[in-house]
């Protein structure tokens, strides 16, 4: 890198490549199947301290639904050495943030503390692997949190339970079928001897991958590594990963949903291929080009032309095992939801018609190095990139790398990716209307 | 060689094996790594243009933002053509219509904002010289197109009328109201008459006379040598015509004397939104800053803030209970805020009260203060991991000419504080004595509870003064009706004529205090009445009496015959059933609302004396009995509402009586419990001597 710098100011030609794109780290893994992943930045005094675990609502038994995401809130809850309840304040009171979150395929947990305190955030990483609390007391405060959230996050957000019905309607056997929140009967109806078998058999080692990104030494990180998670115990237990061949979807299904809302709304979900794919690259970009910036196609003609959508996004929700591409729109007062969707779907189909424009393609990837770019901007973005392409893809290097897997897709690959996926009979078309209509 | 090493490191790092691993003991810290703050360069243009650059090669990204530094501006019956004019300057330039100006931001995978005092933009550090040059043709060249300001104005009342039923907005705009009085910039409330009245021309002489180079600063965070930034500022601000900064002062809201109760209804409410505060005199730079930070963090910051481990862990009123504070040139404010289920509306209250009381005058314990100054610091380390906020901290030292050290020093002062300085800060700035309490909520169910604690003045969504919000009377329903509904209540008018005599014992406490009292009253018809009250180990402390012509009253000793107005009202207080009489004694009644009682419908009725005095008397809508007697006198601090209620109607011989019956007295409360009635037992005539 440096002498590349070199390069081009002897050369003279640019003054203002100077930015490092390059993220160096090193990965190990310890005996007991821990993959570590270290990157070390001095710029700032603090460390982000990781650990994904690799197991999201698509691992759950069917009937334990949001045992997932249930098991983010319980690892709050404390361990042997920790206290009910005093998690949390002790990552604050030492001058640290931190927080979870659970997807279909993983669930993350991250400490920002001051550099200083890179023990402090092994010692409760490792607490939370050993010997996490899990027990009825917890338990059961955690239904009531957990029952809050789903009311304060989904219930009384409008429009917020397209995630459950888009994906219920997707799929039919995979357990993508199920979001990540879950059902409150499920949970409810969860006994104490299922919350330590799903514990035992995905809070292991050999399912985690710890990563750190900050101010460290890489050698007493090693050390103090060794010294809290070495004799962590591997997993005894299989770690399952769903193996199912969901069919196609075999035609378009289409429903209507009263939510307690102001404006109508549609959402189109489109099955899509496995992220990581071409195809799903492909997806990505058409994405891109549809909704993101006010010179967009979508956001162009739907709520600056003709005025027919106060708000427009095509987004991709990229999975392990497929995923589902999102076009929404909600409609401004007055607008008939016949034309606003035939509006939504002439933008779909020239992307399976025409080959996008020169300029519009280029348009797309500088947008999307941006992304790339500013997605590293901090040690947890970092951490947690690192740890997501180890895990989804065995390459964390992609940190680095992955802008080239767009750059491969051209012109052509879009349109294709377009025609085989952006078509009716492989997607779920939902309706959203007014309660009280 | 090599390998000699490796082996010294394998015997290294086994002795760290072998060390006993105590998982019981939380590890300690290293030593406390060094807060760098970041440098700066800051160079000034011709025109006065400021230009600040923070040079970060970490990642080939750069961002620019442009800060108007101007005085507030009072908007009037316009209010929110200041605003609207911030994002006209996205809407397109005389070179670049708003089609082209966002393609051309798009296509380099840009961004770029704007805000009334303000433009934002970021984007790749290749691209930085069009960024720049964007940037100053946005700033330089606006168009304000009228098809776009068109637009913005629709959305712009759209989106109020969207907001209009939000709790959370009718609490922002009462709260602001009444804390800096609707003729201040802070507390002016937008609605969608002032929009609809805003003119393009507005917008404009806004930016023709406010955005100028000599009161503005151009931050340049980023990819970028600080040279290079400067001269591309020069090359495209360098033309920016200077102007005269526009001054404009305004007088400071008045503070309150006592607690001041606002509301605004919300039929539908489920909860109650309630915000406190008052508004404090500290400026950018104020040394009692970091003070006050420190003693906001242990009161209401978080998860760990006092008010939340209160009012949410230990009491479950709520989701989240928070405070805030905040330093201004012109006026600052320290604030709380919270959501609470309406049956606790009151009760939460009081413990807001209660934890500000006590950050002022209990010293917060060590933990406390350790954990507050470990939460903050480790903030500040990592908000600095952003280049821009390095760049704010320069941006606030310049315009507020701060000292070059102030953000390192903020720091090593903040470590040195005391529980002392914590309390003195929070003395001087948290003034529960004189706040401001709003609450948007349901008022039929949460307004009542809250009159105890002062006057309630109502407002309307928009921060406008209303009266009490009433439920209105069925068509056909008299006053007359209530008291006949009354009177049947009660036992009928045959069995109440019936009833010669009354005599009646209750037990009472003062709430708050450990003193019982016990209390007879002895009516007899038409019109002789007596009542003593004594306290335990006191003896009599209070006696009311008339014969039917004299009367008087003793308290602790001192007698006092009763005339003229106060014998009348004595003699009305004493006639038997004197609801049934009401139209005989020259009362004047109204009926013209209804009002919800400890969740009960209720008639209320206006009841006028002769003699001028009015009550206001609650009666049941559905079982008739009376719930509530209410009258407002004056007294040297103010109004205050005296009230009686009456509950747990108890049938004795066909007769219906309250059994429970609380007096509120200004601050004070009464609860009485009925023990004993004896009707018609042949009271003499003696009694009821003076």
């Amino acid at each position: 890198m440096k002498k590349l710098l070199l390069a081009s100011l002897l050369s003279g030609l640019v003054i203002q490549s100077y930015g490092q794109t390059q993220i160096e780290f090193e990965e190990y893994t310890l005996d007991n199947g821990l993959h570590v992943i270290l990157h070390e930045d001095h710029s700032t005094p603090i460390v982000a301290v990781t650990v994904l675990y690799h197991v999201g609502s698509k691992n759950e038994k069917p009937g334990r639904t949001g045992f997932a995401h249930f098991f983010e809130h319980l690892m709050f809850e404390g361990s042997k050495n920790i206290e009910r309840g005093e998690f949390m304040k002790i990552v604050q009171s030492n001058g640290g943030e931190l927080n979870a979150n659970t997807t279909h395929d993983r669930t993350f947990y991250y400490e920002v503390l001051p550099s200083n305190q890179l023990e402090l955030g092994l010692w409760l990483e490792s607490e939370r692997m050993l010997h996490a609390t899990v027990d009825i007391e917890g338990v059961e405060t955690q239904r009531e949190v957990v029952k809050e959230e789903k009311r304060l996050r989904i219930d009384n957000q409008p429009y917020m339970s397209f995630m459950q019905n888009m994906f219920s309607k997707a799929y039919k056997v995979h357990p993508y079928k199920n979001i990540p929140i879950g059902s409150m009967e499920d949970l409810n109806a969860a006994e104490i001897g299922d919350f330590a078998d799903f514990y035992n058999t995905f809070y292991v080692p050999n399912n985690a991958t710890l990563s750190i990104a900050g101010d460290i030494d890489p050698d007493r990180a090693k050390e103090l590594i060794e010294k809290y998670f070495g004799s962590i115990p591997k997993g005894t237990k299989d770690i399952p990963q769903p193996d199912v061949n969901e069919p196609p979807l075999g035609g378009e299904v289409v429903d209507t949903v009263y939510d307690n809302i102001q404006l109508p709304a549609i959402f189109i979900g489109y099955r899509m291929p496995p992220q990581g794919t071409k195809d799903a690259y492909a997806l990505d970009m058409l994405t891109t080009l549809l909704s993101d910036g006010q010179s967009s196609r979508m956001y162009k003609s739907l709520v600056d032309d003709e005025q027919l959508a106060l708000f427009v996004q095509a987004f991709p929700f990229a999975l392990e095992q497929g995923g589902l591409f999102v076009t929404l729109g909600i409609a401004n007062m007055g607008v008939d939801l016949a034309s606003f969707r035939t509006g939504i779907d002439k933008q779909v189909a020239r992307v399976r018609d025409e080959l996008i424009t020169e300029r519009e393609y280029q348009k797309v990837l500088n947008k999307l190095e941006n992304d790339f770019i500013a997605s590293n901007s901090g040690v947890a973005g970092i951490a947690e990139n690192l740890a997501n392409y180890h895990v989804y893809f065995s390459d964390a290097n992609l940190i680095n790398t992955e802008i080239e897997k767009y750059r491969e897709v051209t012109r052509e690959d879009l349109q294709q990716a377009a025609r085989k996926y952006l078509v009716n009979n492989n997607r779920v078309l939902l309706y959203y209307l007014p309660q009280n209509q | 060689m090599k390998n000699i090493i490796s082996l010294l490191l394998i015997c290294f790092s086994a002795n760290v094996l072998l060390a006993q691993l105590d998982r019981s003991k939380m590890p300690e810290a290293g030593p406390a790594p060094e807060i760098e703050f970041g440098e700066y360069k800051v160079y000034e243009l011709d025109n006065g243009l400021k230009v600040i650059v923070v040079e970060d090669h970490k990642l080939p990204r750069i961002a620019m933002s442009l800060t108007i530094d101007r005085d507030p501006i009072y908007e009037a019956d316009k209010a929110g053509y200041v605003s609207l004019a911030g994002e006209m300057l996205r809407q397109g330039t005389s070179n670049r219509p708003k089609d082209q100006l966002d393609e051309e931001i798009d296509f380099i995978g840009a961004s770029l904002s704007t805000g009334s005092s303000s433009v934002f933009t970021s984007g790749l550090s290749k691209y930085n010289e069009k960024l720049m040059e964007i940037m100053a043709d946005v700033v330089l060249n606006p168009a304000f197109p009228v098809e776009e300001f068109e637009k913005l104005k629709k959305q712009q009342i759209s989106a109020l009328q969207t907001a209009k039923d939000n709790p959370d907005q009718i609490a922002n705009n009462v709260f602001y109201s009444v804390l800096y009085g609707p003729d201040h910039p802070y507390g002016e409330v937008m609605t969608t008459k002032k929009v609809e009245s805003i003119q393009l021309e507005d917008c404009k002489q806004f930016y023709q006379n406010y955005w100028i180079p000599n009161q503005s600063y151009l931050t340049i965070v980023g990819d970028i040598k600080p040279k290079a930034a400067k001269k591309l500022a020069k090359k495209y601000f360098g033309q920016w015509k200077e102007g005269n900064i526009p001054r404009n002062s305004f007088e400071k809201p008045a503070v309150p004397e006592n607690l001041k109760l606002s509301f605004a209804n919300k039929d539908n409410a489920v909860q109650s939104v309630l915000s406190l505060g008052n508004t404090i005199e500290l400026k950018p730079g104020d040394p009692d800053i970091v003070k006050l930070a420190l003693a906001n963090q242990i009161l209401g910051v978080g998860s760990m803030g006092r008010l939340f481990l209160n009012i949410r862990e230990d009491k479950g009123y709520t989701y989240g209970a928070y405070s805030d504070y905040e330093y201004d040139k012109l006026i600052g404010s320290f604030t709380a805020s919270s959501s609470v289920r309406n049956e606790v509306t009151d009760s939460a209250i009081a413990e807001f009260l209660y934890e500000f009381n006590r950050i002022r005058t209990e010293p917060v314990s060590n933990e406390e203060l350790e954990g507050a100054k470990n939460f903050i610091i480790g903030a500040y380390g990592r908000s600095l991991e952003s280049p821009s906020t390095v760049a704010s901290f320069a941006l606030n030292i310049q315009r507020y000419n701060l000292p070059e050290d102030y953000y390192e020093n903020y720091l090593k002062r903040l470590q040195a504080l005391t529980a002392t300085d914590v309390m003195e800060a929070a003395k001087k700035y948290i003034k529960p004595g004189s706040m401001h309490i709003t609450v948007v909520g349901k008022a039929s169910e949460v307004a009542d509870k809250l009159e105890k604690l002062g006057p309630i003045q109502y407002y309307d969504d928009e921060g406008n003064k209303t009266e009490k919000p009433s439920i209105p009377v069925p068509e056909g329903v008299t006053a007359q009706m209530v008291i006949n509904n009354y009177i049947a209540a009660q036992g009928g008018k045959e069995k109440l004529e019936s009833i010669k005599d009354i005599r009646m014992k209750m037990d009472g406490e003062i709430a708050g205090t450990p003193m019982k009292l016990s209390t007879e009253m002895v009516r007899k018809r038409p019109n002789k009445y007596k009542m003593e009250v004594t306290a335990s180990g006191m003896g009599v402390v209070q006696k009311q009496v008339f014969d039917g012509t004299k009367g008087s009253q003793s308290a602790m000793g001192q007698s006092q015959t009763l005339e003229g107005e106060d014998l009348e009202d004595m003699k009305a207080e004493a006639t038997f059933n004197k609801e049934m009489k009401y139209s005989e004694m020259g009362y004047q009644l109204t009926l013209d609302r209804m009002a919800m009682v400890e969740g009960k419908k209720a008639y209320v009725l206006e009841v006028t004396s002769p003699s001028g005095n009015t009550f206001t008397e609650y009666y049941d809508a559905e079982s008739g009995f009376k719930l509530k007697e209410e009258q407002t006198i004056e007294t040297p601090q103010g109004e205050m509402i005296n009230a009686t209620s009456y509950a747990d109607y108890t049938d004795e011989d066909g007769y219906k009586y309250a059994k429970s019956i609380m007096i509120n007295s200004g601050p004070q409360v009464i609860k009485m419990t009925v023990t004993e009635v004896k009707l018609n037992s042949g009271v003499k005539d003696a009694e009821f001597a003076n």
